[in-house]
């Protein structure tokens, strides 16, 4: 009786495992699950490693350490070269899920629909924009990743080739290229431990002044979306002639002032308005790897209002949002209802 | 017009001229004179060498810089329009390429990179996207040996437009470290968006 039970409890055990195995290796043939699991792994799972992050001519490397504890991320970000520098990145809750990083995951699309009509912008499906495919296997920081490539549709993105952890999920290679296939930027890991346990003592600042972001705090609560409007903030009036298809609005935070971001799921881009006193000397663009920030004033009479759109994204869309951002101000000049708001 | 540059003038026909005497030369193009004994040497050789043309006596070498200079200024004028236009022009060519690998490519393999620690074993079996450039040249995958290991040309790590006032720059970088939040909460891509603070950190001292 007790071998009919030993034999029985083997078999289910067997026949768990195998589905298990099946399981893990279906995710790991789909590269929609395996954006899925690379999407929850980024912020879920504890791990600390050393990585790499280069473009043009320059390369770091830097540590990490991040925790999930009582259900708030935790991130230690120390650069190994140079001056001592730490971020810390602290307080976001890891359910809390902003509309671009759910463009990534399998969750049933009706959400993100809805989120689409709740927050605007063109809701499609990341498959219509990039075209997903997986690209084998390869080792890399000693661990075995899938790769998956997401070739841009569109010469208004980027594409990525991006090697992710069979077995955790994690982001272990990240490559950025333009539309010629040059690369943009490059990040990779070189060691990473995952799913042992994390030392208290890991989590302690060890530089002196460590930069502090105290991450995500939103705006987009009922009582703060009235007082904006009723401050007749000029982001109350934005609109655009153009947008690259695929780019949906994302959540606004406290740190971002008068803005507007966007995302398609990979590249995210921002839109920030202000009134500039000098505006002398304040058009330009400046580009860092695949980031690109361009400033140009609006046309008279709002020509004192400067607007700056900084994204991962080739110089293409920067341009060609920047060039159809409008300002719907019911009111005639900008700086005469400045000046009475003022006066009141 | 001095012997010295008839000499040189000379000199440039033999293809004998040094760079000095180029330069010297080159400063005093707009000199009827000099223009007029040019276009007399380059006919008298063409004579020679039995070469002669109908049109030989026709100088179109101001035209043409007036040409240039024309399509400068309409260019600065409206720089957004140009971009756009360019980008027709390139967008269509790409199509044309796409159509094209479409058909041709329909079985590639990656190339052995020689950064080893870059690729890994080609899987059989799997199909890599084509790639293409503007120009109209075509990538048989991401990882193409020329430019897969050549990372962007530049050599600055952060690139300007030119003419860019300080004030300008600061600011960019200010817009840019505010944007690092939102790409690190609305893309999947974990650490990436805070590794590339540094140089806009220090840029911004």
């Amino acid at each position: 009786m007790s071998r009919l039970y030993a034999l029985a409890m083997l078999l289910i055990w067997l026949a768990f495992s195998f589905s298990v195995s099946a399981q893990s290796a279906a995710q790991n043939t789909d590269p929609l699950a395996l954006l899925d699991k690379m999407s929850r792994a980024s912020r879920e799972v504890d791990y600390f490693g050393v990585f790499s992050y280069e473009h043009s001519v320059n390369n770091q490397t830097l540590r990490v350490v991040h925790v999930v504890r009582d259900g708030l991320e935790f991130e230690r970000l120390i650069h190994m070269d140079g001056e001592p520098r730490e971020v810390i990145r602290k307080g976001h809750p890891v359910d809390c899920v902003h509309s671009g990083a759910r463009l990534t995951r399998s969750d049933s699309v009706q959400i993100r629909r809805n989120l689409a009509e709740r927050f605007g912008g063109d809701y499609q499906e990341l498959q219509s924009y990039y075209q997903i495919s997986l690209a084998g296997q390869e080792r890399v920081a000693g661990r075995l990743a899938v790769k998956v490539m997401l070739r841009a549709n569109d010469d208004y993105r980027h594409s990525y080739i991006l090697s992710i952890d069979s077995n955790t999920g994690l982001l272990l290679r990240s490559i950025m290229l333009d539309s010629a296939g040059a690369i943009l930027e490059r990040f990779q890991f070189s060691l990473l431990a995952a799913g042992i346990p994390i030392e208290a003592e890991m989590l302690q600042a060890e530089t002196a002044n460590p930069v502090i972001v105290q991450e995500g705090r939103h705006t987009d609560s009922a009582v703060e979306i009235e007082s904006q409007s009723q401050q007749k903030l000029l982001v109350n009036y934005l609109s655009f002639d153009w947008l690259p298809r695929g780019f949906i609005k994302v959540e606004n935070l406290k740190s971002q002032g008068e803005s507007v971001s966007y995302s398609d799921g990979m590249a995210v881009f921002s839109v920030y308005l202000e009134r500039v006193a000098d505006v002398a000397g304040v058009e330009g663009w400046a580009q860092q790897g695949g980031t690109i920030a361009l400033s140009r004033r609006l046309a008279e009479p709002l020509n004192e209002v400067v607007v700056t759109v900084v994204g991962e994204m080739p110089m293409l869309s920067i341009e060609r949002i920047s060039a159809g951002i409008n300002l719907n101000l019911p009111l005639t000049p900008v700086g005469a209802s400045a000046g009475s708001e003022e006066s009141q | 017009m001095s012997d010295k540059q008839a000499e040189s003038l000379s000199a440039l026909m033999d293809n004998e001229i040094n760079e000095l005497e180029m330069h010297r030369l080159l400063k005093d193009i707009e000199n009827p004179e000099l223009r007029a004994r040019w276009s007399r040497y380059n006919m008298a050789r063409a004579a020679i060498r039995n070469d002669i043309s109908a049109f030989s006596h026709i100088d179109i070498s101001l035209a043409v810089s007036e040409a240039i200079d024309q399509e400068r200024l309409s260019g600065k004028a409206k720089p957004w329009v140009r971009a756009i236009g360019s980008f027709a022009v390139a967008a269509s060519v790409t199509l044309a390429v796409l159509v094209g690998v479409r058909v041709y490519n329909t079985q590639i393999t990656e190339p052995d990179s020689s950064l080893a620690a870059n690729e890994s074993v080609p899987v059989q079996g799997v199909e890599l996207p084509a790639y293409t450039l503007q120009q109209g040249q075509t990538y048989a995958s991401f990882s193409d040996k020329p430019r897969a290991n050549n990372i962007q040309r530049n050599q600055q790590v952060v690139r300007v437009s030119p003419q860019v006032s300080p004030y300008a720059q600061q600011r960019l970088n200010d817009f840019m470290l505010r944007h690092v939040e939102q790409v690190t909460l609305n893309a999947n891509l974990g650490v990436i968006p805070y590794a590339r603070v540094k140089e806009l950190q220090e840029v911004a001292k």
